[in-house]
């Protein structure tokens, strides 16, 4: 079956991680529907989203992989970080576990993507700025520390969600043009596609791990 | 108020009236809201005005004189109007009231909120389907959804049609049961057909105790007793619990907030396990089985169904810290797809997309939230009965319906959105059972055969991550 033209350029794949209840899929839900999802089933395994964004006057396609946040399942969706070329942190700032968790999941996002994966540390629920268990400066510092980007967002508000999935892409588009990032790299996380020409693979957290040079 | 500006409002409340009905529904919903809404705004000027007249008697009559006039000659909303006004005007309190009302249900029907929107169950009618995005579907396969929705409507008024005799074949199945005229293979054959929910309770609870009522009778106090004995303990689990109390049906009404009943049975069922079974703990997913078990059977049958699932029909390990046994079962699964529907395990192996991102979820929580109600609740009859085979012959069955449609798609993000939208519109559980029960007979051996080879697979994997993860650490 013959496929149209693209109307996209690049699609970047992202994972979103963090404790279970911080407000991962709300975080997607108002990405990409632009609304708040108060009774959001919780997470089994992952759940998808995209959205179409534009960047320098790129059109690109986010491909959003929202994992389960209990514990036991990192056993599973370890095997999703594979090809990320974003991955947004979350924590909950009226929770404080969920922030002392961090490293744990910096350590994870950090060995099991690539050197030039962005990672995007967001404070969900600033709504909820009275039951404030963590402070900005605090997680600033924590960002800062660890060469992060960060912001305080709101699902529930949709203060800062649009800036923190298009920071993000930001960041990861300033990689390619620089050179940083290399696309035919294994695993970069990125597929270019030319608007008529053939498509590239090395995207999605199942590859075998080969080298696969993109079709660009 | 005089008369023109009590018209003029009347006026304006009947256009509420029948904007609700005109604007907000697809035809059905539309008949039923013009109907109840035009007649309770009806019975409530007739109420107000039997109140206010001390010749009650006169005034009922007048009033089901008035209510069967509408019935019979179908009046329309503005008919009623002129109706209303000619009575009198007292009215304007009770048709104020009919309104507020009426505004109020719209705001919940908006929702999905409304009461008259709930199945026996209480799961709200509403389509949770409306918001997809169908940004990554090909245009051939919008029409392949879109058809799956048609298919639901179709498929919805033939059982309205069909009810009657669905529940009379029940009832003259139970007769024989009841009387202990059938075996448990003729049950095997009814329960595959559904059962109605007229006699669910019945025979999941005979299906449960089959399993576990040994353990039962020993200790008949032993749920609440795990319950009163553990009563302020610390408990890793309960925040967890907590957090997906709310989370676990969200489309049901009787899992609303923390006061209702449903939430509060739910809590000490799922604490109860909890306590019951200290390896497991709680892991996502046996809530939502609980849940299910609670919309059927009281809070202890309940209890003993979650026990009997995890610990009799699963195999060991299922729930526990790195979900080895439903790690393992995904692989199973694939093995059979590969054998069973090869054009989807090649189409996926091509695309190199992992069977298990979608069917995880199926095994973990035995479809609930993954598929459309009634088709789940099909499955979870025979699951009960006959145990884990169910999960992969209609984990089989769904790919073989969607055989064809999977094939035509060409790209990775493609294959995932149309799964995420596809398995939500599985509404025809009838065509899904017939493919799952056709697939032949399903031999506990070879599962078995399978499960032990790839555990030992799983194993290692999960060995490898370890060292992995140490390597990491040291170099840390």
């Amino acid at each position: 079956m013959a496929a149209g033209p693209y109307n996209y350029s690049y699609i970047f794949k992202y994972i979103i991680i963090g404790d279970m209840g911080v407000g991962k899929s709300c975080l997607l839900h108002q990405f990409t529907e632009k609304k708040f999802m108060a009774d959001c089933p919780h997470t089994i395994g992952v759940e998808f989203g995209t959205r179409i964004i534009e960047v320098a006057g790129q059109k690109i396609k986010l491909q959003i992989w929202d994992t389960a946040g209990q514990e036991r399942f990192r056993a599973v969706t370890r095997s999703y970080y594979r090809g990320a070329a974003g991955a947004l942190m979350v924590y909950d700032i009226t929770r404080r576990t969920t922030y002392n968790h961090l490293s744990s999941w910096l350590t994870d996002a950090r060995n099991l993507t690539n050197p030039n994966t962005v990672i995007f540390l967001i404070g969900n629920k600033s709504d909820l700025d009275a039951q404030r268990d963590v402070t900005y400066d605090e997680a600033k510092q924590f960002a800062e520390e660890n060469g992060l980007m960060f912001l305080e967002c709101s699902a529930k508000t949709g203060e800062n969600v649009e800036d923190a999935f298009l920071d993000t892409a930001k960041k990861i588009y300033k990689n390619i043009q620089d050179g940083s990032l290399d696309l035919n790299a294994a695993e970069s996380g990125v597929q270019h596609k030319p608007s008529n020409g053939p498509r590239g693979a090395n995207l999605g957290g199942e590859s075998s791990g080969n080298k696969d040079p993109c079709s660009c | 108020m005089n008369s023109n500006s009590e018209f003029e409002f009347l006026r304006k409340s009947f256009g509420v009236l029948q904007r609700i009905a005109s604007i907000e529904f697809d035809q059905a919903k539309s008949k039923w809201s013009t109907l109840q809404y035009a007649e309770r705004a009806f019975e409530s000027v007739h109420i107000g005005r039997s109140r206010t007249n001390e010749n009650k008697r006169r005034k009922r009559s007048k009033s089901e004189h008035g209510r069967s006039k509408y019935r019979r000659k179908n009046l329309s909303t503005s008919d009623l109007l002129v109706y209303s006004v000619s009575s009198g005007g007292e009215v304007v309190e009770a048709i104020k009231c009919a309104v507020a009302e009426a505004q109020c249900s719209l705001t919940q029907i908006r929702e999905g909120k409304h009461p008259n929107f709930r199945d026996c169950y209480g799961f709200y009618r509403i389509d949770d389907d409306i918001d997809f995005t169908f940004e990554d579907i090909p245009d051939s396969l919008r029409k392949t959804i879109k058809n799956c929705e048609k298919e639901k409507q179709r498929f919805i008024d033939k059982k309205l049609h069909k009810a009657n005799e669905f529940e009379k074949d029940w009832e003259f199945f139970m007769e024989s049961w009841n009387n202990n005229l059938m075996e448990d293979r003729d049950l095997k054959k009814q329960v595959r057909k559904g059962i109605t929910p007229i006699y669910r309770q019945k025979i999941w609870t005979y299906c449960i105790n089959k399993r576990v009522g040994l353990k039962r009778n020993k200790n008949k106090d032993y749920y609440r007793n795990l319950l009163k004995r553990n009563e302020g303990r610390s408990n890793p689990n309960i925040k967890q619990i907590e957090l997906d109390l709310l989370r676990s049906l969200p489309n049901n009404s009787k899992f609303q907030t923390f006061m209702s009943d449903s939430v509060i049975k739910l809590r000490n069922v799922l604490v109860a396990f909890s306590w019951h079974c200290e390896q497991i703990g709680y892991c996502q997913g046996l809530n939502r089985i609980a849940a299910i078990a609670l919309l059927v059977l009281p809070e202890e049958d309940a209890f003993w169904c979650l026990v009997a699932i995890v610990e009799h029909i699963l195999p060991k390990d299922y729930y526990t810290n790195v979900l080895l046994g439903a790690q393992t079962d995904q692989k199973v699964l694939r093995d059979f797809i590969m054998k069973l529907v090869p054009k989807v395990y090649n189409k996926l192996e091509e695309k190199r997309v992992d069977l298990s991102l979608f069917t995880l979820s199926w095994f973990l929580a035995v479809f609930v939230e993954n598929l459309p109600v009634e088709t789940y609740f099909r499955i979870w009859d025979s699951f009960l009965l006959e145990g884990d085979k169910i999960l992969f012959r209609f984990a089989i069955a769904i790919f073989k319906k969607i055989e064809e449609d999977i094939c035509k798609l060409n790209e990775n993000p493609e294959i995932h959105a149309f799964m995420r939208i596809i398995q939500r519109s599985l509404y025809d559980h009838h065509t899904l059972a017939d493919i799952a029960f056709k697939l032949g007979p399903f031999s506990k051996k070879s599962l078995a055969n399978k499960r032990e080879l790839y555990l030992e697979e799983t194993k290692k994997e999960l060995e490898e991550w370890k060292k992995r993860e140490s390597r990491n650490k040291t170099i840390e």
